[in-house]
């Protein structure tokens, strides 16, 4: 396989078993705090679930951000 | 795990791969027939490939569906159900296919595919098991009220994001035909008697799909194909309660949906994205497009990393992501097991 297949995949690979880890925390966190500390329920239900989104805006960002890094070093590349 | 569902499993799976095999070219000629046919663009001289994959499929789950509710007559009620929710996808795929819905009416359409779930609970809520996800560590979560208003999104989510994905020969029954088998060991750790009849249904099926798709492609997918596979994934997280496991194997496809709707800011036909996410070269190859303002997609960020690559090694990078996907789902139900 090639070197930079075999780069692909293990950044990629090693960001989802980051987001696997994070949503597991999320979850904990949620579950085992906010929903046995937090008394009114509307209140619980908004933090639980901006938590849960959260995680969704990490993919994105976390994405985001390694497109944007490597479209301005593959851009330098081209220009050179 | 009882030895009926076994037995019927076994006998599911054979009998969706060997009339997915038969149904395939018979499919064509319908394609032909009604010109459901979509050119390669990956492929010098864009060969025109029949894209009604999804009815092959169809007719194979079908059969192997219609053995299991004889075999496994307890959950009859649930294989009616299953067999409503792809139909349903099908169909929407089929009409995707043949009248281009926009990207919106598409999404709002796919949403109602999780009806025939909710009449039937409400009909009679005893039938059916659902809420409280199972989750590792905590065992379930406390999801009551919410979980209601996630449940339109436990279909059209699935069976959008694996539509977003099938852009390569080969990527569906590759990446979900991982995901079906994921899904059948963890039903028998998880002791999940509906997860083992739908999953060997939809694995058998893109198995005998699955030489017909490879690459180079003589039979697409087609939105008919992949609304399907996707709408199973969703209908089996579902009804046999295995949330969790199959939304972390279906973690590639979420992320390239998840990127290219926020990047595009909301649901957009493919023809109507302005700024290609990648470039085809004169050699055939694939290249990220470096304009800033381009869509992020999971394959966007593969080739920026790896550079210009051509479709059967994007592919394979597919996979070995779905692998890592899959692998994590499976240690999720070991832990749920133990924890």
């Amino acid at each position: 396989m090639k070197k930079t297949l075999r780069n692909a995949i293990i950044i990629l690979g090693g960001i989802m078993v980051l987001l696997w880890l994070i949503l597991l925390a999320i979850m904990v966190f949620v579950e085992e705090v906010i929903m046995n500390t937090i008394r009114n329920s509307t209140l619980r239900t908004i933090i639980g679930l901006s938590l849960y989104f959260l995680w969704v805006a990490i993919i994105y960002f976390l994405f985001k951000t390694i497109v944007k890094i490597r479209s301005t070093k593959e851009a330098i590349i081209y220009e050179q | 795990m009882n030895l009926n569902i076994i037995i019927s499993s076994i006998a599911g799976m054979i009998s969706s791969f060997t009339v997915t095999v038969i149904a395939v070219p018979l499919s064509n000629k319908l394609a032909y027939k009604f010109n459901i046919i979509t050119p390669d663009i990956h492929k010098e001289g864009n060969p025109r490939i029949p894209s009604l994959g999804g009815l092959a499929l169809l007719l194979g789950m079908l059969s192997s569906l219609l053995i299991q509710y004889v075999i496994a007559k307890e959950y009859g009620f649930e294989i009616l159900l299953f067999l409503g929710i792809i139909t349903l996808a099908f169909i929407i795929g089929l009409l995707d296919d043949v009248k281009t819905l926009s990207g919106i009416t598409k999404t709002l359409v796919t949403v109602l595919i999780i009806t025939p779930v909710i009449v039937a609970y409400m009909y009679d809520p005893a039938k059916l098991n659902l809420g409280r996800p199972r989750v590792p560590i905590l065992g379930q979560l406390r999801l009551t009220i919410v979980y209601w208003f996630l449940l339109p999104l436990a279909i059209a989510g699935p069976a959008n994001a694996v539509n977003m994905l099938e852009a390569f020969n080969g990527v569906l029954p590759m990446t979900c035909g991982t995901i079906s088998g994921v899904i059948m060991i963890s039903s028998a750790l998880l002791d999940s008697s509906l997860g083992l009849i739908f999953g060997s249904s939809l694995l058998g099926a893109l198995l005998g799909y699955y030489p017909y798709n490879k690459y180079p492609s003589k039979v697409f997918s087609g939105n008919n194909g992949s609304l399907l596979v996707g709408a199973a994934l969703g209908g089996i997280a579902v009804l046999a309660r295995l949330e969790f496991v199959v939304m972390i194997a279906l973690l590639p496809h979420i992320i390239n949906a998840l990127c290219v709707v926020a990047s595009i800011k909301g649901f957009k036909e493919k023809s109507k994205i302005k700024i290609p996410p990648v470039i085809m070269t004169s050699d055939y190859k694939l290249r990220a497009n470096e304009d800033s303002k381009a869509p992020v997609t999971l394959t966007r960020a593969i080739l920026l990393i790896t550079g210009p690559l051509s479709e059967k090694e994007i592919v394979n990078v597919f996979f070995y992501l779905e692998m890592v996907a899959s692998f994590l789902a499976l240690v999720s139900s070991i832990m749920m097991v133990i924890m």
